[in-house]
């Protein structure tokens, strides 16, 4: 790269270099383009540094606080125990740094072309863009946007990083609270609650709608709240957030409920009600090119992610909801192929989501009540945990296994609550993605001991013959 | 209720009133026949738009008629009670319904009350989806594609709602039903997923299913002539040629047309001296290269109006005859790969300088090699004209699912007797091959007639189409 306000050029430029930006500037390399990815922060994105391994790190972490309660249990005496929450933090800033260097590495393998620096565009072969200390232009013949998303500010709740912060600070506390008010009972939310109560913080939360995870069916709401009270207490819904005020060293959240007045203090206030991909785009002077962005703040685009503009495509949270980073890995992938003239396309039916309260939940298609809504007829197959021989010796007997199928027994959906949701839904959607019936997962030999297992034994239920549940 | 004269489409405006089937006081059903009334594309039967009985006639034989002037009125149990506005704005809902639902037998096809431009197959298509074709908004022809699309949008938005809808729709409707691998497949061969038939589980459409449907395609290996090398054998010399995949294709479709559908082939000869007068007095006057072929497939349509067997499929499943309400007929093109079967869309509106322009494009581009398999699959009926090569009659196997295929032999000049005396004559030899289980011998032999009809008496034939 050559310094200076001259003009470069490539194949394919990607703005952003989060979890879809970094997969589409590898894919377009090793499909032959010429790539220059650019990103103004850190490689990964808000995924990897920001979101959720640093996020997952500390609940594996704080797990571990947890289960030493249950070490007593079975006989393993441990003495003198003490958590150093600092080095926590700082094995999770490893954890990070190994993965964002491992990307870096594997960009330059293939030969992508690292700008740090933000861009604009200047018309629809041209970006700008601007770095520290002197700014270049480069021509592409096709862009990919990939600038994610950044959290939502609620008036009156305005970040000032210290008090009231995003999930992005909370993931950089250096020492446990006392005391977290959040504010919206979504992922964020309720996955804070996971971490912070197992490291011994009272965690509230303020939900403005009647109750918190309106994304998934209330069977597994209440089945997470029975399981862990942590869920459970401290939990204000049909409470709107007001304003903040500060006494001594805490902040007050002043909430709206029924027309009472609620005051919640807390060590901080964590603002997690959505995320907004608006902000960013509209930095993007895309005025000059032929790409919209619509009235959701999102810039649509169609199967192979190009935008209204034929030289540019956008994906991950930049293109829609779900803002989720599996999607933008697929997203980055097809639209790196389809500007390589390949006829790659976005033909994903099912987006699983997963979420690491404890136990997790991780869902996939269509949940009962909405394949209710679809057919007259459906059949469901619900195994328990508690009848899982891995699961008990684990010690992790909560939750189940939920598969949805039609009258024909084609699958429709599976909800998983459990220790290993998370990893057993990849083999659900898979089933879906490839059409499955209920016998495709009851015939397949599951490995014995292990979570996976209870889904076969769930299409068994379904179809009236299970073995080890009834 | 009042009645109005319905808009019948193609521009019709007005009409001559031929008869009344009904009387003053007769109590009629919903879509029976009430009247006759000619337009000037054609004379059109008109449907009854409710169940009721009939008040009053407006019109009688021989007047002319303007589309909307109201023609009768009809007591319904709906109007009875009903006051003067309600009752204009049902009649008008009414008009639109029934308009549309003659238009898929009737051969108006481009427009209906509301303007609306779609072909027939889409017509009933959104007939069968219960949708209203002037609700999907686009600036031209609404094509099939856009209907389905509109389709998956309402069933999603309607899934939405709290009411529970029918149980079959949404699987057949939402998305692909395929793995992503096969999904991808069929996108780098070019192919649309959603018009494959698949062979799997509930139509699921298999990796095979892609790959047969990409056989009649270009792929690289249709495009080498077929591979031959020398063998020795005891017995001596003999050469093994191996089949590309436009000859595997046709192979195991034959063997299935032959094996699945009982044949039977019936011969007979058209005097079409006459046809051929007319072909030279005007085909120096169009651009287009006019062969026979347009008027045989024109000959075929008007014949299939009385013989609709003949432009059918057999649902064996269901054990029912798919009677097909548009005409798409193939063509057997004989090219270096093998026998390719382009298909000519919509018979019925094209008019014979579009149907021959159609062919030599097809044709053109199938000898060079340059045509998708969407331009292949999927016709209602078709046209083998080894004549062109030579040979009289011969026993053409049916291009299965469909039901019926015309060989037509070499026209050529004859001696007949007319009137006892012997004249030089130009004839054909047609061979009818047809599916036993859906069309008897006798109604082959009817149908043939028409056509053969059709062509000793073109000019006839054509103020009928």
């Amino acid at each position: 790269m050559v310094v200076g306000d001259i003009t470069t050029g490539a194949d394919l430029v990607v703005i952003g270099a989060g979890p879809g930006g970094y997969t589409a500037a590898i894919r377009a390399a090793q499909k032959g383009l010429d790539v220059v990815l650019v990103e103004k922060e850190r490689v990964g994105g808000i995924c990897l540094n920001h979101g959720c391994i640093p996020a997952k790190s500390l609940i594996h972490a704080a797990g571990f606080q947890k289960d030493i309660e249950h070490w007593e249990e079975i006989g393993i005496h441990t003495e003198n125990l003490e958590v150093d929450f600092q080095e926590i933090q700082e094995w999770k800033d490893e954890v990070i740094e190994k993965l964002d260097n491992g990307i870096l590495n594997i960009l330059d393998h293939h030969g992508v072309e690292y700008m740090k620096g933000t861009a604009r565009f200047l018309d629809s072969n041209t970006i700008r863009v601007e770095e520290e200390h002197n700014a270049e232009n480069v021509e592409f013949d096709k862009a990919i946007i990939a600038t994610g998303s950044q959290p939502v500010e609620i008036p009156g709740l305005e970040f000032d990083k210290d008090k009231v912060i995003s999930s992005r600070e909370i993931l950089q506390l250096e020492e446990v609270p006392d005391e977290i008010v959040v504010v919206g009972g979504g992922y964020i939310g309720m996955e804070a609650v996971t971490k912070f109560c197992k490291f011994g913080a009272t965690v509230k939360v303020v939900e403005a709608r009647d109750r918190v995870l309106k994304m998934f069916e209330e069977e597994i709401v209440n089945s997470i709240q029975e399981t862990n009270e942590s869920y459970r207490d401290e939990i204000y819904t049909s409470a709107t957030a007001k304003k903040v005020e500060y006494e001594d060293d805490k902040a007050i959240l002043v909430a709206d409920q029924d027309g009472e007045e609620l005051r919640i203090s807390g060590d901080h206030i964590l603002v997690a009600a959505g995320r907004n991909s608006k902000p960013v785009l509209e930095k993007l002077s895309l005025q000059n090119t032929d790409a919209e962005i619509n009235e959701d703040g999102f810039l649509p685009t169609d199967e192979q992610m190009q935008t209204k503009d034929k030289n540019i495509f956008c994906i991950g949270d930049a293109a829609g909801q779900p803002m989720l980073a599996h999607k933008a890995y697929r997203e980055g992938k097809v639209a790196a192929e389809a500007a390589a003239g390949e006829p790659a396309a976005f033909d994903n039916e099912y987006i699983p989501e997963v979420m690491y309260t404890d136990p997790e939940v991780a869902v996939v298609g269509l949940n009962e009540t909405e394949a209710r809504k679809k057919h007259d007829e459906i059949k469901v197959g619900k195994f328990p945990m508690t009848a899982s021989g891995r699961a008990l010796s684990t010690n992790k007997p909560s939750g189940y296994v939920k598969i949805i199928a039609d009258s024909k027994e084609k699958i429709l959906g599976v909800q998983i609550l459990g220790s290993r949701a998370s990893d057993m839904i990849a083999e659900a959607t898979l089933a879906l993605e490839m059409n499955a019936y209920l016998d495709d997962i009851a015939n397949t030999i599951h490995a014995h001991p292990t979570f996976p297992e209870a889904l076969s034994d769930a299409a068994e239920a379904a179809k009236n013959e299970s073995i080890h549940s009834y | 209720m009042k009645f109005e004269f319905p808009d019948t489409g193609e521009g019709v405006t007005e009409g001559k009133f031929l008869e009344w089937k009904i009387e003053e006081g007769d109590e009629v059903e919903e879509d029976q026949i009430l009247a006759e009334a000619e337009t000037d594309k054609a004379v059109v039967e008109i449907p009854a738009p409710a169940d009721g009985v009939i008040k009053e006639l407006k019109a009688s034989p021989g007047d002319k008629v303007d589309v909307g002037e109201v023609i009768l009125e009809i007591e319904t149990e709906e109007n009875t009670e009903t006051d003067k506005d309600e009752e204009s704005k049902e009649s008008e809902e009414e008009k639109t319904e029934s308009s549309e639902k003659e238009t898929p037998d009737e051969d108006f096809s481009t427009s209906d009350s509301e303007d609306v431009l779609a072909l027939p197959k889409v017509r009933k298509l959104a007939e069968e989806k219960n949708i209203d074709l002037s609700d999907i908004k686009t600036g031209e022809r609404i094509t099939e594609e856009e209907l389905i699309e509109y389709t998956n949008k309402e069933n999603l938005e309607s899934s939405e709602d709290t009411s529970s809808t029918s149980s079959e729709v949404p699987d057949e409707s939402t998305g692909s039903n395929a793995s992503p691998s096969v999904r991808r497949l069929a996108r780098e061969k070019g192919l649309d997923i959603s018009e494959i038939e698949g062979s799997g589980r509930s139509g699921e459409v298999l990796r095979n299913d892609v790959l047969n449907a990409a056989g009649e395609q270009n792929t690289e290996k249709d495009n080498e002539p077929s591979k031959a090398h020398t063998v020795e054998s005891e017995e001596g010399e003999v050469e093994r040629v191996e089949m590309n995949n436009v000859k595997q294709m046709t192979g195991s479709k034959m063997k299935k047309a032959k094996f699945t559908a009982p044949h039977v082939t019936h011969i007979d000869t058209a005097d079409v001296t006459r046809l051929v007068k007319l072909r030279e007095s005007v085909k120096n006057d169009i651009d287009e290269h006019l062969t026979y072929l347009p008027f045989i497939m024109k000959a075929c349509y008007v014949a299939m109006q009385d013989h609709p067997n003949l432009n059918a499929e057999l649902d064996e499943e269901k054990n029912e005859i798919v009677r097909k309400k548009y005409y798409d007929f193939n063509i057997a093109v004989d090219t270096n790969r093998g026998l390719l079967v382009p298909k000519i869309k919509d018979i019925d509106e094209k008019n014979l300088v579009e149907i021959a322009g159609g062919i030599s494009d097809l044709v053109d581009r199938a000898q060079k090699r340059n045509i998708s398999a969407d331009e292949m699959q999927g016709g209602t009926f078709s046209i083998t004209n080894i004549g062109a090569i030579g040979g009289e009659g011969f026993t053409p196997i049916i291009n299965y699912p469909q039901v019926a295929i015309l060989g037509v032999g070499k026209i050529q000049e004859t001696p007949e007797v007319i009137e006892g005396e012997v004249k030089v004559r130009n004839t054909v030899k047609l061979s009818l091959s047809y599916d036993h289980r859906v069309i008897d011998g006798a109604e082959a032999a009817r149908f043939m007639n028409k056509v053969i009809e059709n062509l000793e008496n073109p000019e006839e034939m054509l103020m009928e189409i």
